[in-house]
């Protein structure tokens, strides 16, 4: 399987403080990992790198072949961030205007949006079910709409791997529920690879076909998603873990059933 | 031109004519710029690049340089400090604008003492439309047309970035390079707009016609719309009124503003108490 994310011997810190170290893994196209772990396990920090937002202290990272620092490509890396649902709500932009913008560097500067531009945004509002919505105020949805634009903002740029940072932060069960969908859907049907965030560990387990725990500067990867139990878990977070899968989260899904 | 009006028609003299073509630039100028200063939630940079402004206007005055070229690079220099100041307290913008505002209050204060003829640096305060040299109009009419085609060609970044700044980074958008240009165009928009509309009140103009299209626009392209019109209405209707009444041509144009950001409020309550009331009778037949 071809590797579309290469870590070796990465080490990250703010200041002296180590968050990371000598962390080795990598992600294979068409992966759906799930990264769990305590709080300040250095989660964000692992994808902020990833993304190149911040830069390694020691190692090495290669994005889809190619080493970070000349990887220029990044059209085809999407990314849902932390904050995405905590923007300015009274920010006047309809829907489509936020989802347009992720086209712009293809568009090219100083030139306009045409036609066939809005077509895409619309295929990618449709794929999140969020086509009906297009003319509306972003900040007049609700919550998960709201994500779902974010979400279908990424996918206008056609990306091959997509990075989420809790995404179901503040959405009910339901809509929760929808959204890992169609994360699985995209993952599935459209092969996107995805790295996502959450502590649902419950929901993770059933959708992501790999498990990243996150703990004491170190990241260990559960291959199978399914092996994944209470005992290991306790391991990560240092103590018990109740893990629930939860079963009503698919019942309005075409995708995998909790079991 | 207008020759059915006589001689002393207001668009028949040509200081008036002159005003009023300054007007509609910075009508479209201030709003457009503003709206994206509003949304980043910086508002008092504004009040900052003015004062920093008006520093240039009284050195003008004192060194014989032209008082708009002097607000223009006192302005363009505090807007760079301005920036280099947020980098070290990255989660405050706030200090870094105050920083400058009081730097740029405290140099127009001691400048002011110099200046021999107190009527000249008044009316920049407050803005004047008598006298626009050959040399002044010609300056702020080019200043006045590069900063509007400037932000129309970065228009659709500008917003990227206004919106997300983050995620206009990583989808390639030069961010830093287009934030630093905005900045300097703002900062010439404010100078510029010194000389007809005043140091004090231009800081209001950006403000206030985005405050109000924000209240009604459906959209961000909308909202930019909206706001040129709200400005054009405001100083149009205002250089008149000062022309007929004899009023200092800032004061007016604010007051204005003000006027159509209350109407504008009002009538969305209105709308919005109308609406309430007709989904509530629907409610009750329906029942
Ligand atoms: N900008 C920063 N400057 C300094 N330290 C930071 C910064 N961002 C994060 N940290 C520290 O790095 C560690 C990892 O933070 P990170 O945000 O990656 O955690 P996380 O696993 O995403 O946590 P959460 O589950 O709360 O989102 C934390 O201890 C945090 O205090
Ligand atoms: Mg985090």
């Amino acid at each position: 399987m071809e590797k579309v994310i290469e870590v070796k011997d990465l080490s990250f810190g703010y200041g002296e403080r180590l968050v990371l170290e000598n962390l080795n893994f990598s992600v294979e196209r068409g992966d759906f990992v799930g990264i769990i772990g305590p709080n300040g396990s250095g989660k964000s920090t692992l994808i902020k790198l990833l993304l190149n937002i911040v830069k390694p202290l020691r190692g090495e990272i290669n994005i889809l072949g190619q080493s970070i620092e000349k990887f220029n490509c990044w059209s085809k890396i999407g990314y849902v961030s932390q904050k995405a649902n905590s923007f300015n709500t009274a920010f006047p932009a309809t829907v489509e205007e936020v989802v347009s913008a992720n086209l712009y560097s293809k568009v090219g500067l100083f030139k306009r949006i045409n036609k066939e531009h809005k077509n895409l945004v619309y295929d990618a509002l449709k794929t999140v079910g969020m086509e009906d919505y297009k003319d509306k105020l972003i900040g007049n949805l609700s919550g998960g709409q709201q994500q779902r634009v974010f979400i279908a903002r990424v996918l206008v740029s056609k990306p091959e791997i997509m990075f989420l940072d809790e995404p179901t932060v503040g959405i009910d069960a339901r809509t929760e529920g929808a959204l890992y969908c169609l994360l699985g859907k995209l993952n599935s049907e459209m092969g996107i690879t995805i790295v996502m965030i959450s502590h649902d560990i419950g929901a993770m387990t059933v959708h992501a076909n790999k498990i990243a725990c996150m703990t004491n500067k170190q990241i260990i990867i559960n291959q199978n998603s399914k092996e994944f139990i209470n005992s290991s878990l306790r391991d990560v977070y240092g103590y018990d873990v109740n893990l629930q899968v939860p079963r009503h989260f698919c019942e309005n899904c075409c995708m995998k059933e909790g079991k | 031109m207008f020759a059915i009006f006589g001689e002393d028609f207001v668009l028949n003299l040509e200081f008036m004519q002159r005003a009023y073509l300054i007007g509609i630039l910075i009508a479209v100028m201030a709003p457009a710029i503003g709206v994206i200063i509003v949304l980043k939630r910086l508002s008092m940079i504004g009040d900052s690049l003015s004062h920093a402004s008006l520093a240039g206007v009284a050195f003008g005055l004192i060194s014989g340089l032209n008082p708009i070229i002097g607000a223009t690079v006192f302005s363009i220099a505090a807007a760079l400090g301005i920036e280099k100041i947020r980098r070290a307290f990255p989660k405050y913008s706030e200090i870094s604008i105050a920083v400058i505002l009081s730097a740029g209050i405290g140099l127009a204060g001691v400048f002011s003492g110099f200046v021999k003829n107190g009527f000249s640096l008044t009316s920049y305060l407050f803005g004047s439309i008598v006298a626009i040299s050959d040399f002044e109009f010609g300056l702020i009419v080019t200043l006045g047309i590069v900063v509007i085609l400037t932000v129309i060609l970065m228009f659709k970044e500008l917003f990227f970035i206004t919106f997300d700044e983050e995620a206009a980074q990583l989808a390639g958008v030069p961010v830093k390079g287009i934030n630093f240009i905005f900045m300097v165009l703002t900062a010439v928009t404010i100078a510029v707009s010194s000389r007809v509309v005043g140091v004090l009140v231009i800081s209001s103009l950006l403000v206030l016609p985005s405050a109000s299209a924000i209240q009604i626009a459906k959209s961000f392209k909308q909202t930019v719309v909206y706001s040129v019109l709200y400005g054009m209405l405001s100083i149009i209707t205002g250089l008149t009124l000062s022309f007929y009444l004899n009023l200092v041509p800032g004061g007016t144009i604010v007051l204005i503003s003000v006027v159509l950001l209350v109407l504008t409020l009002l009538y969305k309550n209105l709308v919005k108490g109308l609406l309430f009331r007709r989904v509530l009778n629907q409610e009750k037949t329906r029942v």
